[in-house]
């Protein structure tokens, strides 16, 4: 058994399954014929925290050995892989040609790039190239039957029946397992690097940040943390309350006038410092920015917060006010341009159980008030019990959403009881 | 639809005007006239015509439909070319047109909220005092409207470079076929549960009503860059097409026109097309300046390997308006060359322009009738338009023969039957060309999952012929539950 097949510490009570291929994942499935059984599709299990407590899972269908490229054609900027791929191996191999798939994810190692899609990993290089959902132009799905299906096709755009692949992104693996898919391409940058501008106050880095989006800088990334994520990442960045970190690629003279830009405009700032990255040490500076949930202890909690870049204001602001309150310590990694931002508190005192159920429920309150929607992705097990992580999602599209997994997966046998869902399967 | 229930259509014509009011519903065989076809092949006249301004009303309707049975189309502009607006069943046709306002624009989050029937150029309008856009501009963004956009995941010209409709649209309001009003998304641009948003869109009208769009709004670009390069022929136009991709370069645009839309542009507005040319190439870049122009320096040195008859610039923004007046208006313009155009819309890995291009010039000189190529060919999306005659005795049958034959060579080489238009009725019986009975009844399955009555624009992507029994018999299980005989 490894360690990685445990979900809140519960392990696979009929075993494990590696299938090398579609025909074998097929089988597999479709032989899991009793009822009851609950099947757990497991990529490189970077994410297996997220979700509801099970009370208890039958097979571990771990996808890791179905991890080739199967094709790449780079003259039409396009790709073909096997889900169990790693992020990082796609990467590497298409970096042969000059390009790369625009999705990053955490432990991109590990990370596999069916569990990154059924999960919906939170990335940083959404600012220009847009949302994962959109780099996928086709897609190979088994179902919980065993039946292999497909949509889409390698082609750029496509209209040719309903585009299936939507659903099992950010699926969880609940209407099927993802088995190969298609995606398209994006050239590497000429040059890349990172400018980093140093804040006293939120509110300047919030400033900044959308006469950045006013701006003609595009940037391929761009994120802010406060000082207590700049400690626990332990970044060597201009003494600051909060640090932007700006990512920009391009041609020379176009990467040239960017930054032409990013001086000009922070130079309005009287008190910003700032510093400027070449290519290897901004990559290493984004892997630690990607990375950060593996820097904290094991009782620590993770949100992640869906909102509009406005609304982040007020709601950065809110957390962080209540936090300190608490006594608490909160790293916040922001990505203002697309509205997003993530949130650690470390160090969750164990024996104060109910203040912290009380402290979630609070901040998923605090949510709610400034027009935004929570995810807890990481709560220690315990807090798990009797409480959504998931936050809540409108009855007339969670009625829709029943009905799609009723549909797709009667028998509840994919990940039942995790998925948008704190009591029974949705 | 049968005459009973046609008769049982106009028995509820009082209601329908109670809830809409008495101007906005049409049920006279004149102004029903108007709705019966999309400029494709297709007809089907539906029995009443309803035009409401509200979700609400919306929602009366269809619980009105559901507890009748009756049969519901959503219908924008009718601009979509595949049949997909069409009521082929009769039942009540949904107008969307005065639903037509602009209802919010967020400036700071980039975006707005817009009603379904807003014509796709007028959101763009709107916006561009503030330095915004909407992004998929259909050639036919002049009409078409941005609830038809979703339902046929609408592309155009600059999707090369921004993605289509799916790409740009956060969220949505919605009416169910039972009625309820709800949002798929919101504002944001990501959130948690399945992607209910983005496998309505494109589902062409079979799932849900769009009745409110929260739309992503994108800054304008600070340069913009149109040529126009012309070449003999149009293999050396495509490998143009392909140097530039294979290069890594990803302009705004990329469309191709062959030396049949070259005239027919010519003679309708006068673009300034070479008319001697088999084919020329559309390249707009934009972005910073700098971007731009080192950019447009690699493309005119990969265009120059294939002898190029000319490079042309536009200098200034008119010179740019009137380059591109040639390729939205070269589908209109083709009725100087023909009485009548079949439209093909599929599309092909870029890497196979020039070999699906030929196979397509043979069955033009093999059929005798002249097929004009109109190319969004940076992304691999053909509309080969077959010109014709209808009046002509035999000649729908044969152009509706010439276009099956093309869209399989498009599947044969790796592609796909829709890029933008969908598949409506013109293209549900090609659907086996691309996909498994399995791969179709797991779609069927979807529209089930949404209503199990089928009458949100029933009949339509899925074939309905023979060989289709698996999905009937899905449809049918999942109706009465598994274990139950068919």
């Amino acid at each position: 058994m490894e360690e990685k097949h445990l979900i809140d510490g519960i392990q696979p009570n009929q075993g494990l399954i590696y299938p090398e291929d579609t025909n074998e994942l097929s089988s597999v499935l479709s032989d899991i014929t009793e009822p009851g059984r609950v099947v757990v599709p497991i990529g490189g299990a970077t994410r297996l925290q997220i979700g509801a407590k099970m009370p208890t899972y039958d097979y571990a269908l771990d996808l890791s050995n179905m991890n080739h490229l199967l094709a790449h054609n780079s003259a039409d900027l396009t790709c073909i892989v096997q889900s169990g791929i790693t992020l990082h191996s796609l990467q590497n191999q298409l970096k042969e040609q000059e390009q790369f798939l625009a999705v990053d994810a955490a432990f991109p190692g590990k990370a596999t790039i069916g569990g990154t899609l059924a999960s919906n990993a939170p990335g940083y290089l959404r600012w220009q190239l847009a949302h994962m959902r959109d780099m996928v132009i086709g897609m190979q799905v088994v179902l919980p039957s065993g039946t292999v299906t497909k949509s889409g096709g390698p082609v750029v755009k496509n209209v040719s029946g309903y585009d299936m692949a939507r659903l099992h992104v950010g699926g969880y693996g609940t209407l099927g397992v993802i088995s190969e898919i298609s995606f398209k391409l994006t050239p590497l940058p000429r040059r890349q690097g990172s400018f980093l501008v140093g804040f006293e106050s939120e509110h300047e880095l919030q400033n900044f940040s959308e006469e950045i989006f006013d701006s003609y800088v595009m940037p391929l990334a761009l994120t802010g943390m406060n000082e207590n994520l700049i400690k626990m990442l332990q970044i060597d960045a201009p003494q600051c309350q909060y640090l932007m970190v700006i990512r920009i690629g391009g041609r020379q003279m176009a990467f040239d006038r960017q930054l032409n830009i990013l001086n000009k405009m922070v130079g309005q700032y009287q008190d910003s410092q700032t510093d400027f990255l070449e290519q290897n040490a901004s990559d290493r500076l984004w892997e630690k920015v990607r990375d950060f949930k593996g820097y904290g202890a094991i009782s620590s909690i993770t949100g992640r917060v869906f909102s509009t870049p406005t609304r982040l204001r007020g709601l950065l602001r809110d957390i962080d006010n209540y936090v300190e309150e608490i006594g608490l310590t909160l790293a916040i990694c922001i990505q203002p341009g697309f509205g997003t931002m993530e949130f650690h508190i470390d160090k969750v005192p164990a024996e104060s159980e109910v203040r912290s159920t009380q402290m979630i429920e609070r901040i998923h309150d605090i949510a709610r008030q400034n027009q935004s929607h929570i995810n807890y992705e990481t709560l220690p097990a315990d807090f798990k019990n009797g409480f959504n992580m998931w936050g809540k999602v409108n009855e007339g599209s969670l009625g829709i959403m029943r009905s799609l997994r009723d549909t797709y997966d009667p028998g509840k046998k994919l990940n039942r009881g995790r998925y948008l869902t704190d009591k029974e399967d949705i | 639809m049968g005459q009973s229930q046609s008769l049982k259509i106009k028995d509820l014509i009082p209601e329908l005007r109670k809830i809409v009011g008495d101007d906005y519903v049409l049920d006279d065989q004149a102004d029903l006239l108007v709705y019966e076809y999309d400029g494709s092949i297709d007809r089907g006249n539906p029995v009443v015509v309803v035009l409401p301004d509200t979700a609400k009303k919306i929602s009366q309707v269809l619980k009105l439909a559901r507890s009748n049975s009756i049969p519901v189309v959503a219908r924008g502009a009718g601009t979509g070319l595949s049949g997909g607006a069409i009521a082929e069943h009769g039942g009540i046709v949904l107008s969307m047109a005065r639903m037509n306002q602009i209802l919010e624009v967020n400036r700071s989050d980039r975006y707005a909220i817009v009603e379904p029937g807003v014509v796709n150029l007028d959101l763009s309008t709107h916006v561009a005092s503030e330095g915004l856009y909407y992004a998929p501009d259909p050639s036919s963004q002049r009409a078409c409207t941005i609830g038809g956009n979703i339902a046929e995941n609408s592309g155009g010209p600059h999707c090369l470079a921004y993605g289509v409709t799916t790409n740009h649209v956060l969220g949505m309001e919605v009416v169910l076929a039972d009625g309820t009003i709800t949002w798929f998304g919101e504002n944001e641009r990501d959130g948690i549960g399945y992607d209910l948003r983005g496998i309505t869109i494109g589902s062409e009208g079979t799932l849900a009503i769009v009745t409110k769009i929260s739309v992503r709004l994108l800054r304008l670009p600070e340069h913009v860059k149109t040529m126009l390069m012309s070449f003999e022929t149009i293999e050396d136009a495509s490998a143009a097409v392909t140097g530039i991709i294979g290069a890594g370069m990803v302009p705004a645009a990329l469309e191709m026109m062959d030396h049949f839309c070259i005239k027919a542009a010519e003679g309708a507005v006068g673009a300034g097309y070479p008319e001697g040319a088999g084919a020329v190439l559309l390249v707009e870049l934009d972005g910073l300046l700098e971007s731009v122009e080192e950019e447009s320096e690699e493309i005119e040195a990969i265009c120059r390997e294939f002898s190029p008859l000319e490079i042309r610039v536009a200098t200034d923004s008119l010179e740019r308006e009137k380059l591109w007046s040639g390729r939205k208006g070269v589908l209109g313009a083709l009725g100087r060359l023909a009485p009548n155009y079949y439209l093909v819309d599929g599309t092909i890995p870029r890497t196979k322009l020039v070999e699906v291009l030929k196979k397509i010039n043979e069955i033009s000189e093999r059929s005798g009738y002249p097929i004009a190529n109109l190319l969004h060919a940076g992304d691999g999306n053909l509309h080969p338009s077959i010109l014709f005659d209808e009046r002509k005795p035999g000649d729908v049958e044969n152009i509706l023969a010439i276009g099956a034959e093309i869209l399989r060579i498009c599947v044969d080489s790796g592609g796909v039957l829709s890029g933008e238009h969908g598949i409506g009725l013109e293209k549900q019986d090609q659907m086996p060309l691309m996909f498994s009975e399995e791969d179709m009844a797991t779609m069927s399955l979807l529209k089930l999952a949404f209503e199990t009555e089928d009458l949100l624009n029933p009949g339509k992507v899925f074939p309905t012929g023979a060989g289709c029994g698996d999905i009937s018999q899905a449809r049918a299980i999942a109706r009465v539950g598994p274990g139950a005989y068919i």
